[in-house]
């Protein structure tokens, strides 16, 4: 189980921008969130800050427990063992993740060099069968190929194959359909599948990967959580009104939307109010102050209409 | 007619067996009329965004010709051609200089076409697509994916093109943000009867904006339906 409580990221201690406010989070073994936002949100830096991946100069608060376990305050020896080992990151984007002078095959197996002590050899030989299983196609000769010969979905296969090859068991993907079109994409949602046990903590801004990848989707705007919920609930009935907003701007709905407002304001505003106000078709004078997370069953949302439990969702 | 096409093709080297060439696009027949959209639907690697580049004149064709308002148009284009035939790119922060402030990028066209230019004009111009005087003095790295590709569409408007090529201009962008760019891609069209060349790979996007659509499949156009 990994747990993130009250976790906050700035990326400098004399700048007011926060990238990620006061995130808590729960992902139980098998579980699979996706964290859902714009550009900007924060949530990329979220993932980053579970393995400590951010930059020497960010300023975090908060704290994040792998089964009971502080990561944060861990050693520099027992985090590297636990990268990989344990919980792996899938970066965005695949092909600039990989190294453009070494095989895919050897890059995929070289986790297993690095937490198995696997030899050269055999890491590579268990390469293929990792290949293999997300049906890569002539996985022979893929394992023995620059990554600039692959495709942008083969890629993004082959960085899961290599985040599971040490039998990790939380995995951290970073943006995993972007830029893909339908049928890669299918073939990415295939992979995810295939991992049964794993826990996945995902970040898209695909509402609909989201929602066939997905068991519970964690919405980000402005570097706040605004929602939280199983999957079938934010689709079908949203209580954040950014959250309905997103899903009346899907092709498939529409594209509705409402031009007031384009971006979201600078996070460093003390007491700017509710973040998302200057867009949203339900604010009230209320809205001036910055509404808490309220508990509506087992979900939860961060907007002022919910102060009244017994509020229906949008 | 505003674009037409007759057996445009552009062959590409093959790289695996030396001396052999395939063909990116073979015998493309496409028309655009005035105030369409016309969506070209494939998937990656199908030849789409090669027939874009070559429409926007980018790409040399390798044979075949491009009629703008029926008088044939050779590359690199010149002229009314060059002003009123704009593209629109996938990837928005490769479409600015990374080491120049957005103010200078966006400039230019005022310059290249000789338009009165202040900097209140173009503050006034992008606010338009939402953005501000601050946006301006940043580098391209410091603005979102969002941001970069409303202020692309800004320079590129400026111009008053009659033809855009879309080359995927939302597939990195959030819900919304796509929402809001088709939306002001629809206002600009109904002000000036622009017409539209949308490449796409999503479905419903293509079916959502587009009143044609053709079937980009391993280099051949065919209308959809046939």
């Amino acid at each position: 189980m990994l747990e993130m409580k009250n976790v906050s990221v700035k990326f400098s201690a004399d700048s007011d921008v926060q990238a990620v406010e006061d995130v808590s989070l729960v992902l139980p073994a098998g579980g699979r969130i996706a964290l859902v936002g714009e550009t900007g949100s924060g949530k990329s830096v979220l993932l980053l800050a579970v393995l400590r991946l951010l930059p020497e100069a960010a300023q975090t608060k908060g704290d994040v427990l792998l089964d009971g376990v502080s990561i944060w305050k861990m050693k520099r020896r027992e985090l590297n063992r636990l990268r990989g080992g344990v919980i792996s990151y899938v970066p965005q984007g695949g092909g600039g993740s990989m190294n453009p002078l070494m095989k895919v095959g050897f890059q995929v197996g070289e986790p297993l060099m690095e937490h198995k002590g696997f030899r050269k050899k055999d890491a590579v030989a268990k390469s293929v069968d990792l290949l293999r299983y997300f049906h890569l196609g002539s996985e022979e000769t893929l394992a023995q190929a620059y990554p600039h010969t692959f495709s942008g979905g083969m890629r993004q296969r082959a960085m899961i194959a290599m985040g599971i090859a040490a039998g990790a068991r939380i995995l951290l993907a970073d943006e995993p359909s972007k830029g893909l079109d339908e049928k890669r994409v299918a073939l990415v949602v295939d992979a995810f599948n295939r991992l049964e046990e794993k826990s996945i903590l995902c970040v898209t801004h695909d509402l609909m990967f989201a929602s066939k990848i997905s068991d519970h989707i964690c919405v980000l705007y402005a570097a706040q959580q605004v929602e939280f919920g199983t999957t079938e609930q934010i689709l079908v009935s949203p209580l954040h009104p950014y959250t309905l907003d997103m899903i009346d701007a899907i092709p498939e709905n529409g594209m509705k939307v409402d031009q007031a407002g384009f971006a979201p304001p600078h996070t460093g505003y003390k007491n700017y109010g509710c973040r998302y106000r200057h867009r949203c078709r339900y604010c009230t004078t209320q809205c001036e102050k910055m509404p808490p997370i309220f508990d509506v069953g087992d979900r939860k949302v961060r907007c002022w209409l919910y102060a009244d439990p017994n509020r229906k969702a949008l | 007619m505003r674009i037409r096409t007759e057996k445009l093709c552009k062959t590409y080297k093959s790289r695996t067996e030396q001396g052999k060439s395939f063909y990116a696009c073979r015998d493309v027949e496409i028309t655009l009329a005035e105030g369409e959209t016309v969506g070209l639907f494939g998937d990656s690697g199908s030849g789409k965004s090669t027939l874009g580049q070559m429409l926007s004149g980018l790409l040399k064709p390798t044979s075949g010709k491009i009629f703008f308002e029926e008088q044939e148009i050779r590359y690199p284009f010149r002229g009314e051609a060059r002003k009123n035939i704009q593209i629109l790119f996938q990837h928005p922060e490769i479409s600015f200089n990374p080491s120049l402030p957005l103010i200078a990028s966006l400039k230019e066209p005022y310059k290249l076409y000789r338009l009165p230019y202040s900097t209140d004009i173009l503050i006034e111009n992008i606010e338009k697509f939402g953005l501000h005087e601050e946006h301006l003095y940043r580098k391209p790295a410091e603005l979102s994916g969002g941001e970069l590709q409303r202020a692309a569409l800004s320079r590129l408007l400026v111009m008053k093109p009659k033809v855009i090529i879309l080359d995927e201009p939302t597939s990195m962008l959030d819900v919304i943000t796509q929402a809001q760019m088709i939306q002001m891609l629809r206002e600009y069209q109904q002000e000036n009867r622009a017409s539209y060349i949308f490449i796409t790979h999503n479905r419903c996007l293509c079916d959502g904006v587009c009143d044609r659509i053709y079937i980009v499949e391993n280099g051949i156009v065919e209308p959809e339906g046939t």
